[in-house]
């Protein structure tokens, strides 16, 4: 992935972050699919792959090890998305981040047990097509403004291990292989740049709460 | 960040550790085995915080948003396509169960209508009976026919039931099996672990203590070094002074000014310039001072003319109150190099000066004579 590739909005800083989540949004906000979904409206179901497609699509392609695999990885996530659309707490995060953890949890899912199976290593395949902006509520994402702020506290070789790991998903070892630290370093720099982002969401989010109450 | 129990504060920090870990990508076997085991010490207790707010895998969700690139490949279709068509067959029954109060078409229906179809094929048959009882026998053998196919399918469907069993017997069995291992080896892990840090502890307590070992030898050595070094400082301080002592010896004037200071008998008188042409016009100042209690004394002079040394020299006369007037006695030769200075001249008596009247200085050849005849008497300092 192209660093400079980003939208508008990474270069935005978050001020919303401190204020809450989902009180201050620049975009207007527009319902949530999933609790449609979960009630059963059929109409909620094309919805979501139209807006959710692409996101789900970028992270099964940059997680999986074949493009194949990558197409199975997309099913699975959107049949545990499906399943799991009931669970979903717009209180609680927001539907973008919502489904990239299930996104992410397949993915990693099924890459461990391709590593488990031992399967070879192949290099991601991006092959030259079309390319599209992702939907409105994915790029004005009240959470990514805020991961957007914490990367900007942190030291550069701890943001370039977050670029490389959530940006191009990278695990660990590629990071270490190709940056030449030890993994120890990869591993701590990850962490704490995780925690730095955890700290901020979980501010943000008391504060939306109080927000509400 | 995570909620938990059940686990001490350092299980609770790996935890964390694992599952921000875990957020990032597929962890290594023996990390997963790990967390495994601290999920499975948990129990019911999952942190159900690891996807919340102060979550690591909500914080890796907002990253990999933050990450996006502006534009990207879309979903392909044939790919958005079947997975909204397994989307809606996902949703099918849960909207069929919505919209109906009946419950699902299957078995007990079925029942049903095989039981209804039965009874009408047993009113139809006793009607063919009673119309056709040439056919009873051929009606009675598809009926016995009937009758075995059915005992047959309950026969198949008891064993299907009791595989079913069977197998959700093993699948317990296994889940169990997994989950003993997994404790073994977590706990394996665990005590290699703590053998680790054993060492790691052990190896970091020797290194500290050589450390200080070292530390404490070089103080010992600092100090004897500072000891040695004051000591040397010491003896070099007593040598120097030595030194000056000795130049002081050697330097006339300071040896003059400690006469004056010392010498209780002290006899001090001025020179005066005779009319002897080489000093008639010229100013001398200076004076002769003599201890006679020491033997010492000192000749001062300033405005005396240089003299040419490998010719002639200045020599010292003087006069004893207790010897012959005529045979004064001589006092040492000396040299002038500079009249502008003032020179201090040490008075080297060859006999001892029992009562000094007089001093007179002559001008001499080279290394001064025995008896003057003063041709040249230049100076006179009388008492």
């Amino acid at each position: 992935m192209d660093p400079t590739a980003r939208t508008d909005a990474a270069q935005r800083p978050a001020d919303s972050r401190v204020a809450g989540l989902r009180s201050v949004s620049a975009s207007p906000v527009r319902p949530d699919l999933l609790p449609r979904v979960a009630a059963g409206d059929e109409t909620a179901v094309a919805e979501c792959v139209t807006v959710y497609g692409s996101l789900v699509w970028s992270i099964a392609r940059r997680m999986a090890l074949t493009p194949a695999d990558a197409e199975d990885a997309a099913q699975e996530i959107f049949i545990d998305l499906w399943k799991s659309a009931a669970r979903f707490d717009p209180n609680v995060a927001s539907e973008a981040a919502f489904v990239t953890m299930i996104a992410r949890r397949r993915a990693i899912d099924r890459r461990r047990r391709a590593q488990a199976r031992g399967t070879p290593e192949e290099v991601h395949e991006s092959l030259p097509s079309k390319e599209e902006p992702f939907d409105e509520r994915i790029a004005t994402d009240d959470e990514a403004a805020v991961a957007r702020a914490a990367l900007q506290e942190l030291r550069p070789e701890q943001r370039e291990v977050l670029e490389l790991a959530f940006g191009e998903g990278l695990t660990h070892i590629e990071i270490s292989a190709k940056l030449s630290l030890p993994l120890g370093t990869v591993k701590t720099h990850a962490r704490r740049g995780l925690l730095r982002v955890r700290e901020l969401l979980a501010r943000a989010s008391s504060a939306a709460r109080r927000g509400t109450t | 960040m995570v909620a938990v129990n059940a686990l001490d504060p350092r299980q609770e920090q790996r935890l964390d550790e694992l599952l921000s870990d875990a957020a990032c990508g597929p962890l290594e076997p023996a990390q997963q085995a790990e967390l495994d085991g601290l999920l499975e010490a948990l129990g019911d207790d999952t942190p159900g915080a690891y996807g919340g707010p102060g979550g690591p895998e909500r914080a890796a969700a907002a990253l990999t948003l933050a990450l996006l690139p502006a534009r990207a490949e879309p979903l392909p279709a044939h790919l958005a396509a079947k997975i909204s068509s397994a989307g809606l067959a996902a949703l099918g029954p849960k909207a069929a169960g919505n919209g109906s109060a009946l419950p699902p078409v299957r078995g007990p229906r079925r029942a049903t209508w095989i039981a209804v179809v039965g009874w009408a094929a047993a009113a139809g048959l006793a009607f063919v009976l009673w119309t056709q009882r040439e056919e009873l026998t051929d009606l009675r053998l598809e009926r016995d026919g009937r009758v075995a196919a059915e005992a047959g399918r309950d026969e198949a469907l008891r064993r299907s039931e009791n595989l079913a069993a069977d197998l959700a017997l093993l699948r317990d069995q296994a889940r169990e099996a997994e989950a003993l291992l997994r404790n073994e080896l977590a706990r394996l892990e665990a005590v290699h672990r703590s053998d680790l840090d054993r060492a790691a502890q052990d190896a970091a307590e020797r290194l500290a203590a050589r450390e200080s070992e070292l530390a404490a030898a070089f103080d010992v050595q600092l100090a004897e070094l500072r000891a040695s070094f004051a000591a040397r400082e010491d003896e070099l301080l007593v040598e120097i002074e030595a030194l000056n002592e000795l130049l002081g010896d050697v330097d006339p004037a300071a040896l003059r000014e400690r006469l004056l200071g010392e010498a209780p008998d002290l006899v001090r008188v001025d020179w005066s310039t005779t009319e002897d042409p080489l000093v008639a016009t010229a100013v001398v100042r200076g004076d002769v001072v003599w201890s006679p209690s020491r033997q010492e004394g000192y000749m001062t002079f300033q405005g005396l003319p240089a003299n040419r040394a490998d010719e002639q020299q200045y020599q010292l006369w003087i006069f004893d109150g207790t010897r012959d007037a005529a045979r004064p006695v001589d006092g040492g030769v000396f040299d002038v190099a500079d009249p502008s200075r003032p020179v201090v001249v040490p008075i080297d008596a060859k006999l001892d000066i029992r009562d000094a009247t007089a001093f007179a200085v002559t001008l001499e050849r080279a290394g001064g004579v025995v008896v003057s005849d003063r041709e040249h008497l230049l100076l006179l300092a009388a008492r």
